[in-house]
């Protein structure tokens, strides 16, 4: 018997959304959207696909909050947002992914996290303000890196 | 002659993700052109929309595991009703079995009892022997006291 198949519509997205949210490697992240859905059919039924995908990425939110999961490292020529992207809270970071990467409206994303316009769009430019501040140190640290000498 | 309104990072924000009413948007517009330090930052914000789409989107195109796919849940109520006529039956089907694993529960409790009444286990059987064996003795005195 094949899962239903509004789920089945619903998994790449999903997957993404939690591997991008958790930074974690994809095995884990495909544990946190069965998890997700699991919780998330023990409630009614949702009354449209759209409800159900909100549904479902709020619970990946609340997972990843409550889940610290394993930070893969960095490889070498790993971009300096990748480790900032991880840094920031899950509720900044979900914000930022909800909107530049799943491209949801400001109102659906507000909905997803439970809070109101206003909060996501400061959430969202404190988000966007740490991953320039990071990109700034990282090139900093890049720059003065040359002249450090281990002194004994 | 209006003075402009002053703009917030977040409306910024919201500029550059399309959220602002059309008249505000063109304001908007026309201030960061005469504006270098809010061009420097939208550049930057487009910069980092443009890494974070690049890095995840292609992960909602690769296919998706067997293994998820067949630890999806499959049994349980779809999260659609009117998708799926058979609904109705699946609840029914819970409720039947809910009711006779109740049933088989109510008859083991009266058998288990039962034995033990039987059995003299019971307290208040055992009781009610020993007040007939003493009714037994008592009735030869108390025809004797006649």
């Amino acid at each position: 018997m094949s899962p239903p198949p509004s789920l089945s519509v619903l998994l790449p997205s999903l997957r993404r959304f939690a591997a991008a949210l958790s930074g974690a490697p994809r095995g884990r992240a495909d544990e946190l959207v069965l998890r997700a859905i699991h919780s998330v059919l023990r409630e009614p039924p949702a009354e449209s696909e759209a409800i159900l995908c909100r549904k479902l990425r709020a619970q990946l939110t609340s997972l990843t909050q409550i889940r610290a999961l394993p930070r893969p490292t960095p490889g070498a020529k790993a971009h300096p947002w990748e480790a900032a992207l991880l840094d920031l809270p899950v509720v900044h970071r979900a914000a930022l992914i909800l909107v530049s990467v799943e491209g949801c409206s400001y109102d659906e994303a507000a909905q997803t996290l439970g809070i109101s316009r206003a909060v996501l769009m400061g959430r969202l430019t404190a988000a966007r303000h740490m991953l320039t501040n990071s990109l700034q140190d990282a090139t900093s640290s890049a720059i003065h890196a040359p002249h450090l000498r281990l002194v004994k | 002659m209006t003075v402009p309104r002053k703009i917030s990072d977040a409306e910024l924000c919201a500029f550059l993700d399309e959220e602002l009413p059309p008249a505000r948007a063109a304001e908007v517009a026309a201030i960061v052109q005469c504006n270098g330090e809010m061009q420097s930052k939208l550049k930057i914000w487009r910069a980092q929309d443009q890494w974070l789409r690049a890095t995840f989107a292609p992960l909602a195109h690769e296919p998706v595991p067997d293994l998820l796919m067949q630890a999806l849940p499959t049994h349980r109520a779809p999260p659609f009703p009117h998708r799926v006529e058979s609904l109705p039956a699946l609840a029914n089907g819970r409720d039947e079995t809910l009711k006779w694993k109740m049933i088989s529960l109510t008859l083991g409790v009266l058998l288990f009892a039962t034995v033990l009444y039987a059995s003299g286990v019971i307290p208040g059987t055992a009781h009610r022997q020993t007040i007939t064996i003493d009714k037994k003795m008592d009735q030869p005195r108390s025809l004797r006291g006649s």
